[in-house]
């Protein structure tokens, strides 16, 4: 009998460890949010404070690539998340709103209705479809997401079901943010600095069409768009549906006419942005990365008129400074951030480069100098020197770190090697009296010889925002 | 069902413990239920060809065993026989004879009339019928009894664990302890450890590494016209990998599951690629198979008891056969021969090999020799898996013939082997599960005990260590799911 509970005891115990083993091999599988060209936020949303968010914009590839949030936070002070996804089709986004609503209650739900256009698992990628459904956290919702969104496909939904069959294929991309969570969270806006994108290959370009004759939408569509109506009138939340700013075909703009007949019949705010062209100022190509897309900028003017229009409109409040709001200050830095590193990649003039740095904040900045870093085109020397380097260092040559008020120096006498640690990277210097090499964790990050290479390292973001030579044979014009 | 499922994992804990539970009485009915739900998961239909195979097998040694003359026994037998062989006839080998016959018979200007027989070999077909037959014949050599209980008979047929790849067990084995059922002492830890150990290392072997090596095999057979000698032989030895990591996977999650029940399969496997000799391969592999063969075919051919000439003729009709129990097409008929031939050349070259050892004064006690002789025996082995992987005969032709002809070591340095469908991290994960099979071999070789009883003798944190390891790599680097299409056993199409 002692045998047996002991070997009882075994087993449970065995049981509990696996248990343990599988849960945080899980979270490391799990699907992660993704930036780049496949946005989804899920993760951020789960780690929000419950109860912050008034706004919420839900919709496909052309609701976060037009809509910037934190331009609603910098502008009015309005707390809104997007939980757009590649590809999310009206089920995804009926179900967005359901898992939304277990921990908020926004005030607004945008919706971007590109997606009455999307039928659930048949249309877009595989990708897409992963984002949509196992991005949500094991629930019953999620599980009536999968169930509608695989419809009869058995195989697809045992698949996304039980998950594994698909995260476990991500052994072969985990990345260091599957173990720790590693730079900021950012909440859904795909801040892309590509400009021209060519549209004019689709349809008439970016242009309304004139005839208003309304096409009907599929009908399971038209189904689910009525549902997510009634969540939101149940919940007491404003809907406010837009069509963004693309080269729609007329076909499209004249099926959206019909969504905006049924947004009228049930008294939901209805923006149309190809419409709205002159009153945002969005222009084609400048504005746009591709044809049903926007850049940066087409995206700060769209978001500029949504948030005057939700402010005036939708009687938000302004929560900047409040306590359980920082995430949307996280994500405005990360913004404003990511904009300054382009400004800085793309600065190809010495002066105003070496300018900018001086004005960096929680950026650590390495200057390394190699071969005969001076000559007589221009005085380098009065220009570097303005980041806190000691004049009579910088003519004898040598490497700096300068955080801060603080600047390390590391001067190039004899073998030398030198390594200053952040949280995720190492920044090397090392040489001997004939050559010089910079790494960032293993990578050599020198391109040539003769001259100065400076290394940008923002503390914020995590990253390496620059890596540039300037190059005596230049004239010491910036090369990234 | 495939033991790589979601559909097994709920299936085999749902039946053991309610098999743990239930009176003892009715724990076969139990048994057989789940194992008709088994078999029937994958066409329900099918299920009344095992059905019909047991109630005439069980008849007929109901029979055997009430008649008292000897040629009224062997008719019965031979109609046991008849009606058996003619299901797996029908099923498995119709469409090939019909297609042979008519392109024979077009030489002499007969046209057959052209069948288009659309006919679903029912999974497992060979094993069951074989296993059945087996218990027929050891009726009629009277060295059991007959079953008296249908359902229990029916269960000894129909067992799930190895239901559809086997071992194929003998009754005097598996029958006596399903006779055995009520009294059997359910709950014992040691077994059910090393049944869930036997499981997981099945299951890692099948789905790390044979569904991976998989995928190379498959791309150097699909296009192995275009390949030269290092990706050819890369292709072979992979599907050496392939199909022993595969079957014996099986084997292994069979005899595992069973024994997690308390009930003990024969060994089906026993380091085959340590084999010194292509008949000490037999000896290794497909062990309940070639133990079928040796005693319901070679044996009573007369074996080796007739002569030099009878043996050799026996040994080639033996594997002929058993070519053709592996499948209905040519290939599978001379890959058979192959083994045959290997054999009998082998037993007529021995006594030169010796003479030839002596002379040049080889130390055939030394690890070298042994060593030579294992790796002699894979070359033979591994060249007749050629013709048992290939589609046909005429493609085992071609790749063999490009194999000695095309050399190009230079696709060892290049890269080429990396673009055989498994890139630098794939053949890292292969080359890791290679050498746990390889050394889990080993230890069966040296110490004479499996993978599941070495880690029982271990401390519990190296024993779990193991467990979680190869559990998380079942989970995290298994072939399943998307992009998946390497799902069966390989044996199960026998």
């Amino acid at each position: 009998m002692k045998k047996t509970l002991k070997n009882l005891i075994t087993i449970a115990l065995f049981c509990l460890v696996g248990l343990l083993l599988y849960l945080r091999l899980y979270h490391v599988f799990s699907w992660k949010d993704t930036s780049d060209n496949y946005n989804s936020t899920l993760n951020t949303f789960y780690q929000m404070e419950p109860d912050t968010a008034d706004v919420l914009f839900l919709g496909s590839s052309h609701c976060y690539c037009t809509i910037d949030v934190s331009n609603l936070w910098r502008e009015h002070g309005i707390s809104a998340l997007s939980l757009s996804i590649s590809g999310q089709d009206l089920v995804s986004s009926y179900y967005c709103i359901e898992e939304t609503l277990k921990t908020q209650h926004p005030k607004v739900v945008c919706l971007e209705v590109f997606c009455t256009k999307i039928h659930g698992y048949e249309a877009g990628s595989e990708g897409n479809l992963y984002r949509n459904t196992i991005g949500l956290r094991p629930s019953i919702t999620s599980y009536r997401a999968i169930r509608d969104i695989a419809e009869d496909n058995k195989e697809l939904k045992g698949q996304l079901l039980s998950r594994w069959p698909i995260i476990h294929t991500r052994y072969r991309e985990l990345e260091e943010k599957d173990f720790i969570q590693n730079g900021p969270r950012y909440m859904g806006f795909q801040c892309d600095f590509r400009q021209d994108g060519d549209i004019s290959w689709r349809g008439n370009g970016y242009q309304y069409c004139p005839d208003e004759t309304p096409i009907a939408i599929e009908p399971t569509e038209e189904e689910w768009l009525r549902k997510i109506i009634s969540l939101c009138k149940e919940n007491d939340i404003e809907l406010c549906m837009f069509v963004a700013p693309y080269a729609a075909y007329d076909k499209e703009q004249q099926q959206f006419r019909y969504v905006e007949n049924i947004a009228s019949e049930n008294n939901v705010a209805f923006l149309d942005f190809i419409r709205l062209k002159n009153e945002t100022g969005v222009e084609d190509p400048h504005d746009f990365i591709d044809w049903g897309h926007l850049n940066y900028w087409g995206a700060q003017k769209v978001s500029s008129y949504f948030g005057d229009y939700l402010y005036a409109n939708y009687q938000l409040k302004d929560h900047r400074g409040e306590k359980g709001y920082e995430i949307w200050d996280e994500n405005a830095q990360k913004i404003d951030r990511e904009k300054t590193a382009y400004e800085l990649k793309t600065n190809a003039n010495p002066v105003t480069y070496i300018k900018s740095l001086t004005q960096l904040d929680d950026c650590a900045i390495l200057v390394s100098t190699v071969g005969t870093f001076q000559n007589d085109d221009i005085d380098i020397s009065s220009i570097i020197t303005s980041l806190g380097i000691p004049a009579e260092q910088f003519a004898f040559g040598g490497s700096w770190l300068i955080d801060g008020n603080t600047v390390d120096y590391e001067p190039h006498t004899g073998d030398y090697s030198r390594h200053w640690s952040y949280r995720n990277k190492t920044l090397s210097v090392m040489g001997t009296p004939d050559s010089n090499y910079v790494y960032v964790n293993h990578e050599s990050r020198v391109l040539k010889e003769n001259g100065i290479v400076i290394l940008v390292y923002d503390k914020f973001l995590q990253e390496v925002v620059d890596c540039s030579e300037l190059s005596t044979d230049d004239s010491f014009m910036v090369l990234h | 069902m495939l033991f790589n499922s979601i559909h097994f994992l709920i299936f085999f804990p749902l039946v053991v413990l309610l098999y743990f539970i239930i009176p003892g009485k009715v724990r076969y009915i139990w048994l057989l239920i789940s194992s008709y739900y088994f078999y029937m998961s994958w066409n329900a239909k099918y299920a009344l060809l095992l059905l019909a195979s047991t109630l005439i097998t069980w008849g007929c040694g109901l029979l055997i065993d009430r008649f008292q003359k000897k040629n009224l026994r062997r008719l019965v037998l031979i109609l046991g026989l008849i009606s058996n062989f003619s299901f797996l006839f029908y099923f498995k080998y119709f469409n090939f004879f019909w297609g042979n016959l008519s392109k024979v018979l077009q030489k002499i200007h007969i046209t057959l009339p052209v069948q288009s027989f659309n006919i679903l070999l029912p999974v497992g077909i060979s094993f069951f019928i074989f296993q059945a037959v087996g218990y027929m014949i050891d009726v009629y050599r009277k060295t059991i009894k007959p079953e008296k209980n249908l359902l229990r008979y029916a269960l000894f047929v129909s067992f799930f664990p190895q239901l559809v790849a086997g071992p194929i067990e003998r009754s005097g084995n598996l029958l006596k302890q399903m006779q055995e059922i009520e009294t059997k002492k359910l709950w014992n830890y040691d077994n059910i450890v090393n049944g869930f150990i036997m499981m997981i290392w099945g299951l890692f072997i099948k789905m790390v590494v044979a569904d991976r090596v998989a995928i190379l095999v498959d791309t150097v057979f699909g296009y192995y016209f275009q390949f030269g000698t290092i990706s050819l032989a890369a292709g072979a030895i992979g599907f050496a990998l392939q199909i022993y990591g595969d079957f014996m996977g099986y084997s292994t999650i069979a005899i595992g599951a069973a024994k997690v029940m308390g009930f003990e399969l024969m060994e089906n496997f026993n380091t085959p690629y340590f084999a010194t000799s292509v008949s000490d391969f037999w000896h290794r592999w497909h062990i309940s198979l070639s133990t079928w063969f040796r005693d319901y075919v070679y044996i009573p051919l007369g074996g080796n008891r007739c002569g030099k000439f009878r043996k050799y003729l026996n040994l080639m009709i033996t594997f002929l056969v058993s070519g053709l129990w592996h499948g209905a097409a040519w290939n599978y008929v001379v890959w058979g021969m192959l083994h045959g031939i290997f054999q009998v050349v082998g037993d007529l070259t021995k006594n030169i090999r010796n003479k030839l050892y002596k002379i040049t004064n080889t130390k055939t006690e030394s690890f070298s020799f042994l060593l030579g002789k294992i790796l002699g025996t894979f070359f033979w082995v591994d060249l007749a898996w050629i013709f048992f992987r290939a589609g046909s005969l005429k493609v085992a032709l071609e790749y063999c013939f490009r194999l000695f002809t095309k050399w190009d070591p230079w696709s060892l340095f290049n890269g080429q082997l990396y673009t055989l469908g498994l890139d630098r991290q794939e053949f890292f994960i292969l080359a890791i599960g290679a050498i746990l099979i390889f050394l889990a071999d080993l230890i069966r070789y040296n110490k004479k005990e499996s993978v599941a009883v070495f880690l029982t003798k271990q401390c519990l944190w190296f024993r779990w260590l193991v467990l979680f390891a190869l559990i998380g790599a079942i989970i995290v680097y298994g072939i399943y799911g998307i992009q998946f299409d390497s799902t069966q056993f390989i044996y199960f199409q026998f």
